[in-house]
């Protein structure tokens, strides 16, 4: 135990006296180096520095900058070497500053290394551990080598993180799709004039019991109860030709994706005459190919996106939840629909066993699991590899079931990600 | 000289990894690379080797996913590295 993690954990056990418990019993990070690399010394934990070995100040300024410089009051995610919450308190006008550690072992060590007690003993300070925290409080800023590190218990509040600093710039790619998406627009206009509303499909089912298919890889592990299925199975568009694989008929499907070839594959090879029946919910940038090959009937939907305000003025329709995934809108029409229950199957947000999505779906690739590899919990307490925006998409869905506490979400599957708010499926 | 867009975008995008916004900066790096590797024919072998070894750093920091790492190596070696080389084709520089 060194000298300077002593005289910073009198500050912490005066102050926080849980915190300072907790970091008692923690060690210290399995690979850790000090590095001495560059004009400034820093600290790295399995090789990811924990901040700039060149102008430590410099870059916790830029990392302050996320704050209004009149905020009262504020959070940071992770204290590093101690860098961000300095450089806020030299403002004024802040009251209050709650500084959250991502990863206790890596709290240790910082606090082993650097005196970090002018900031600690500052009044305004409030420290605490993120496994006690489940929102995400704003304004804040971060340091982003500990949401990267962050402890199993933290990964929820990690990925609110991620993805609230990843929005500005998933706007801004979905506005300049938006604007790139108004030639599809026009393309598709024909069919938006003449097509049914989605809105034709809402409350129906009120009261009842829905399947949701999404096209994760335990899709499959449901194959063989589902085909004796009477309730409504709505799937999303990249499971259609599997499910169809294994004898099961969606009752309707979901496509919002405007790539032409991705779209096209999804539907190489299957028995159309099978979806004679089956109406397919579109958003009006799906590829009018894709449009003219249905062979049942098409229902337009719109998402919130502004892309879609002119259109929908003009050709009102239904709107259904999206932030990026398929599964989403597949989600939500079920809910409008007016299920009381709502079976998610193959919702994965995960690679399991391997794969991205279910076998026999044209988008299925093998993934291999690679040191620092974005992941998410399943049921069993297990790390799953997964990607940032499957991430997000995990995120956005349980924002959006937190919506409908009366309706039962319930996840068929335990082998993909955890989905809060939702229950398992006993029998599956 | 190095055009004004290019030094932009590396500064830009150490900054978008140092504020947590690993998506924005990798996208940008994708297009910085791509602009330096095909200028690299007017360098001379020694800038060559050079900015090589930088790349070569970049793709290990990369790999281990060390993003504050990234962000130090694109700001405060690659940046200086090239401010004085020869770079025309970026959009931008010469209409």
């Amino acid at each position: 135990m060194s000298e300077v993690f002593v005289k910073n954990m009198r500050v912490l056990k005066e102050r926080w006296p849980m915190v300072a418990s907790r970091l008692e019993v923690t060690g210290l990070p399995e690979q850790m180096a000090v590095v001495e690399d560059g004009p400034e010394t820093t600290l790295s934990v399995h090789g990811v520095h924990l901040s700039s070995c060149y102008d430590r100040e410099a870059e916790a300024s830029l990392q302050a900058s996320l704050i209004q410089e009149n905020a009262g009051q504020c959070w940071v995610y992770g204290m590093g070497l101690g860098d961000l919450p300095q450089q806020l308190l030299q403002r004024d006008r802040l009251g209050k500053l709650t500084v959250v550690l991502m990863n206790a072992s890596i709290a240790r060590l910082s606090l082993s290394c650097i005196d970090h007690r002018t900031w600690l003993k500052d009044d305004r300070v409030l420290l605490q551990l993120a496994e006690e925290l489940v929102k995400l409080e704003v304004p804040f800023a971060a340091n982003p080598p500990e949401l990267q590190l962050a402890e199993d218990s933290a990964a929820l509040l990690r990925d609110l993180i991620e993805l609230e600093l990843a929005t500005p710039f998933i706007r801004s790619k979905q506005n300049a799709a938006s604007q790139e998406s108004q030639h599809r627009l026009n393309e598709t206009l024909e069919f938006v004039q003449s097509d049914g509303n989605v809105a034709s499909l809402f409350g129906t089912r009120a009261g009842e019991k829905i399947f949701v298919a999404g096209a994760g890889p335990t899709l499959k592990d449901h194959f063989s109860w589902l085909k004796g299925h009477t309730s409504l199975l709505i799937a999303v568009d990249t499971a259609v030709k599997p499910m169809l694989a294994a004898d099961i008929c969606p009752d309707v499907v979901v496509a919002i994706d405007p790539s032409h070839h991705a779209e096209l594959d999804l539907f190489e090879g299957i028995d159309f005459e099978r979806l004679q029946d089956v109406p397919l919910v579109y958003f009006p940038r799906v590829h009018p190919e894709v449009l003219q090959l249905w062979p049942g009937p098409r229902l337009t939907a719109y998402s919130n996106e502004s892309g879609y305000r002119v259109l929908a003025d003009k050709y009102p329709k239904g709107e259904l939840f999206s932030s990026g995934t398929v599964f989403h809108p597949a989600v939500d029409l079920a809910v409008q629909c007016g299920g009381q229950e709502i079976i998610l199957l193959g919702a994965d947000f995960a690679y399991v066993d391997g794969l991205t999505h279910v076998e026999g779906s044209s988008h299925a690739k093998t993934k291999i699991q690679e040191n620092g590899t974005p992941w998410v919990l399943n049921s069993y307490g297990e790390k799953l590899a997964t990607a940032q925006n499957l991430r997000g998409f995990l995120r956005d869905l349980e924002s959006y079931i937190a919506l409908w506490p009366h309706i039962k979400f319930i996840n068929a599957g335990r082998k993909g990600a955890r989905i809060e708010g939702t229950t398992y499926l006993e029998t599956a | 000289m190095v055009s004004q867009p290019i030094l932009e975008k590396i500064s830009d995008a150490a900054g978008n990894y140092r504020l947590g916004l690993a998506a924005a900066g990798s996208e940008a790096l994708v297009g910085i690379t791509e602009v330096l590797i095909t200028e690299m024919v007017h360098w001379t072998e020694t800038e060559i080797i050079d900015f090589q070894s930088l790349l070569e750093k970049l793709l290990q920091a990369q790999e281990q996913k060390n993003i504050l790492y990234i962000a130090d190596i694109l700001e405060y070696q690659i940046l200086p590295n090239i401010s004085g080389l020869n770079i025309l084709n970026e959009k931008g520089d010469q209409g």
